[in-house]
Parts: C-alpha cells; structure tokens; sequence
C-alpha cells in the first residue's frame, strides 16, 4: 500500500479530531479471496450485509459463477503483514526527500493444510483478485466501496503471490505458508473494520472440487462414482434432489432419474429413462462442492 | 420433486407413477424379485386390480 498523494484542494493542514470509538482492526485470521471483478465485468463491489450475515454470505460461498464466489483459504497463525522502509532519496546535502513508501506484505501459515492446497492456490496467481479478512476479534476488514453500505477486497500484487508447503519437523507441524505484497494502489486509510457478524470464522468453508466416472452403463441406467478430484475422496450423501439428467443428443431436453441409491459410498445406482445412442449429461448440486467438472461436457454418457 | 425412500433407494414419484407395471417390473425385477410388484403399488398408491374370481359351474341337478 502506497500513500503519497497531497491533499492540494485545502490550503490548511487536515483536521485531526477522533470519534470516541471507532473499530480497530485486530490480527487477519481468516481470509477471504475475492476476485478484482465480478461475472458482468465490472469492478467487484459486494453490500457489507452481504459479508456480515451468515445467511447472505453463504449462497456466495457457492455462487455458481466463479468470479462471483468468495474463496475462503482457513485460519492462519503467525500472521505478519509488515510494511517494508520508505524510500528516501538523499541529496548531496544530506537533505532527504521522500519518495514512496515501503510495500506492505502478508505473510500467514495454515497448520495441517492438505498439500494439494498448495497447487489450488498457487493456480490463482494470474489472476487479479484481493481479500477481505474475518480478524481475531471477529470483525470484517475490508476497504470502503462506493457508498457507506458497499466494500470492495483489498486487491493484492497477484505477481507476488506464493503459498510453500512446509514438511512437518520435530517440533512443529506441517503448515502451509502463503506470503504476498499488497497493491501499492491500495491505501491503509481506505480499510474498513465492520462488527457485528453473526457467524465465526470457522463456520467458513471453501467448496470441493468433485467429478465422476460411469460404469454399468445402460438404456435401464448407469453407475456413477463420484470423488473429490483434488483429493481423492468419496462424496458421499448426495440425495436424488441433488442430481439433473439432461439429453445432449438426439433430442436435447430434461432426462428423468426414476431413482437413485447410494450402493456404497460416493457410488451412486441410477436408474434413468433413456434410449439406446442417447447421449446424456449428468449435473449435480450440493453446498459445499462444486461439480462443474462433472457437466463441462468432457464426461458425457453415451447410452450404448 | 417428491421423493419415497424405499429399502434405500430413492424413487422420483413423479416417475414411477408415470411409469407402467411392466415397465417398473423391467427396471426393478432385479433388485426386489417376487416383491417388484407390491413395491410398486407402494410407490403409486395405485391399488391392484384383483381379477374376478370365476365362478364354479353349478352342479347338474341329478
């Protein structure tokens, strides 16, 4: 963060009057990963209410669309974000002048995280995206929107983003560190702290990846295992509600499911009524996990 | 969707009531053997049509 401007409109100092009581940030905790922009392109700016009520946040922990969802990575420990010395340019003299200020870097660890998680968050770093952050007191930071009600994430220099996996010692777990600089755009006057969430940090989840494989496949209906693609685990407990069967081909509509059971965990028996050359898609839609992979057209089902 | 949980599996109603005896029958014979039948009345709420019993032919008077 960089805060060289002037303020040339005035021709006095500012005032320097503080309000009785005002919120201050305490230690980042747990992050919130937002993208720079929404879906329709514009810059990314949610309603504070959005980020402090359980019951708005949680649709955009599963938005469908990518660039709308909120990304949270887990509780980190050991957070420092410390702003590098100003630059100073000296003249023969000896008078100094200054010249911009230090960039401010983040630095945290997550103990015990998955190492696959090091790949899944290194992957974002062409993109442009910044945070806001639950703190230790359980309070939003995030940096002022538009008007009083909005708030935009802190946006981070993507360059400079890098998480490490750290091998477990004698004396210390395994953790994950993840380091980056701020934006030298963004200002330490335009954080805001907002109180009054009605959740906690841990009620915070970030989804899972999850696809399937066919077997069994037949006009009567198919088999599909369904995992977790970056970890490898069954997902389990998906009821009929969850799935949609749609006909790609020859007659592109809705396919009905007549039932499913879960013969073993994360295999699911359809039964399905479909005809012998239909290609169909399986989708499916459960908080928690994303299924994209499933229906990106890669893993079509062809009635045999 | 309306949803009955049988022996685990969970049936579409919608489906199943659309769906004809022979039809069901075909799908589920495997699973639920000498009881696909009962299972689908359950499902349907259709009540099975008992055939009228034939009579027995009365007795020639002697």
């Amino acid at each position: 963060m960089s805060d060289k401007n002037c303020n040339c409109d005035v021709i006095s100092l500012g005032n320097t009057g503080l309000p009785d009581c005002s919120l201050i940030a305490d230690i980042a905790a747990f992050p919130l990963l937002d993208m720079a922009k929404d879906s329709a392109g514009a810059v990314k700016e949610r309603l504070k209410t959005d980020l402090t009520v359980w019951a708005n946040l949680e649709p955009i922990l599963n938005a469908a669309s990518p660039l709308d969802r909120i990304y949270p990575i887990g509780k980190f420990e050991n957070v420092e974000q410390n702003r590098e010395d100003d630059v100073f340019w000296t003249a023969n003299s000896g008078k100094t002048a200054f010249v911009r200020e230090g960039f401010k870097t983040f630095q945290g660890f997550i103990i015990n995280a998955p190492r696959e998680l090091t790949a899944k968050l290194n992957a974002n770093a062409c993109q442009s995206f910044g945070f806001h952050f639950i703190d230790d007191s359980n309070q939003l930071v995030t940096k002022k929107g538009s008007d009083s009600t909005k708030c935009k994430p802190i946006l981070i220099d993507s360059d400079t983003f890098r998480t490490k996996y750290v091998e477990a010692t004698n004396d210390a777990p395994a953790m994950l560190m993840l380091s980056f600089q701020w934006k030298s755009t963004e200002k330490d006057a335009d954080v805001k702290v907002v109180g009054g969430l009605d959740y906690t940090g841990s009620d915070l989840y970030g989804l899972i990846d999850a696809d399937a494989t066919y077997s069994s496949i037949s006009a009567a209906g198919f088999t599909a295992t369904i995992t977790s693609t970056c970890y490898g685990g069954a997902v389990e407990g998906l009821l009929l509600g969850d799935f949609t069967l749609t006909e790609i081909s020859p007659t592109p509509g809705a396919a009905v499911i007549s039932s499913v059971i879960e013969s073993s965990p994360g295999v699911y028996d359809f039964v399905a009524s479909t005809t012998s050359a239909d290609v169909v898609r399986l989708s499916a839609s459960k908080d928690r996990f994303d299924f994209s992979e499933m229906s990106d057209g890669t893993n079509d089902i062809t009635i045999p | 969707m309306k949803i009955k949980v049988i022996s685990g599996i969970q049936f579409n109603l919608d489906a199943v009531k659309s769906m004809s005896l022979s039809r069901f029958k075909e799908l589920y014979k495997m699973r639920f053997g000498e009881n696909t039948e009962s299972v689908y009345y359950e499902i349907t709420g259709k009540v099975k049509k008992e055939k009228p019993k034939k009579k027995k032919k009365e007795e020639a008077p002697e």
